[in-house]
């Protein structure tokens, strides 16, 4: 009888201790799923964001950008067929979601409009590039970086750009 | 045993609570719906956009307020940028603008970018699906 009691007691604790792990279980999994990221236009302030066009008209094609002030920034394309050029533009930021802002500026260089929408949580970006004839969609993928201190070397930037950069100082 | 079961039925309620808080949607769903855009600040404050999707392609636009009386049809492009949130453009030949369009079906804000002759106009506002 007494025997038939501890094992009852046992079992009792073995689901005891189940119930708080799935407990513990349910409440993380919450959490996870409740954590989301938020972020602000001035956040971009002091970065470096590196792009890359992997799906619509310019497949393969990738830039820099840093973002130097809350309303400049300077684009480098690295590869595709703007490869080499490089231009400061004015640019307006918007936030358009928790985790998502929207860029937009004018391109001298190429005379298109650009706005492209930044999803840092899945960090895809999706651009809509106006023509004076016709309008391109294009998806791809970014990364950011602080803006650090190899930029007075320029030694973060291809040699193609050192030269463009210091004729223009 | 009894508690194995409520265990199991808790996570799926709360997963499900989870899904539950998120409105999902698709480019698909759009199409036969009819979405009005009412902007309330930036460039085109007091002005609507309603926007007929006819088809995966196509839709019917109509412009009132200060960005403009018309009336047209247009192919549009369109992305899914996270579960509530979808990215379209679709150009007005006749005055050679274009209007990018991003919807956040979740908290039912808009954001609209008209490309004007060289120029981004911006404008703010509320998505509703009629």
């Amino acid at each position: 009888m007494a025997d038939r009691n501890v094992k009852k007691a046992g079992a009792g604790m073995r689901n005891t201790i189940i119930f708080l792990f799935v407990i513990f279980f349910v409440q993380i999994t919450a959490c996870g799923m409740a954590q989301q990221v938020d972020i602000q236009p001035e956040d971009l302030v002091g970065k470096t964001l590196t792009e890359t066009w992997r799906r619509g008209s310019f497949v393969g094609a990738s830039y820099k950008t840093h973002i130097i002030t809350p309303n400049r920034m300077r684009w480098f394309a690295l590869t595709g067929n703007l490869k080499g050029k490089s231009e400061e533009v004015e640019y307006v930021c918007t936030k358009v979601g928790r985790e998502i802002l929207q860029i937009s500026w004018r391109e001298e260089t190429t005379g298109s409009q650009a706005i492209v929408t930044y999803n840092f949580k899945t960090m895809k970006m999706y651009g809509v590039i106006v023509e004076k004839k016709r309008d391109y969609l294009l998806q791809g993928s970014f990364t950011i970086e602080l803006t650090n201190a190899k930029r007075d070397d320029q030694s973060d930037l291809p040699q193609l750009f050192k030269d463009t950069l210091n004729t223009e100082q | 045993m009894i508690q194995r079961f409520f265990c199991a039925l808790l996570l799926v309620l709360v997963l499900a609570g989870c899904e539950l808080y998120t409105t999902h949607m698709t480019p698909d769903q759009l199409i036969g719906q009819t979405v009005i855009l009412t902007l309330e600040s930036g460039a085109f404050p007091d002005s609507t956009m309603t926007m007929q999707f006819v088809s995966s392609k196509d839709l019917v636009w109509r412009l009132s307020g200060n960005l403009g009386e018309a009336t047209g049809s247009s192919d549009y492009l369109v992305s899914r940028i996270n579960p509530q949130t979808i990215l379209m453009a679709w150009r007005n030949e006749e005055h050679e603008v274009s209007y990018i369009v991003t919807m956040d079906f979740d908290e039912r804000r808009c954001f609209l970018v008209r490309a004007d002759h060289g120029r981004n106009l911006l404008s703010e506002g509320v998505v509703a699906i009629e």
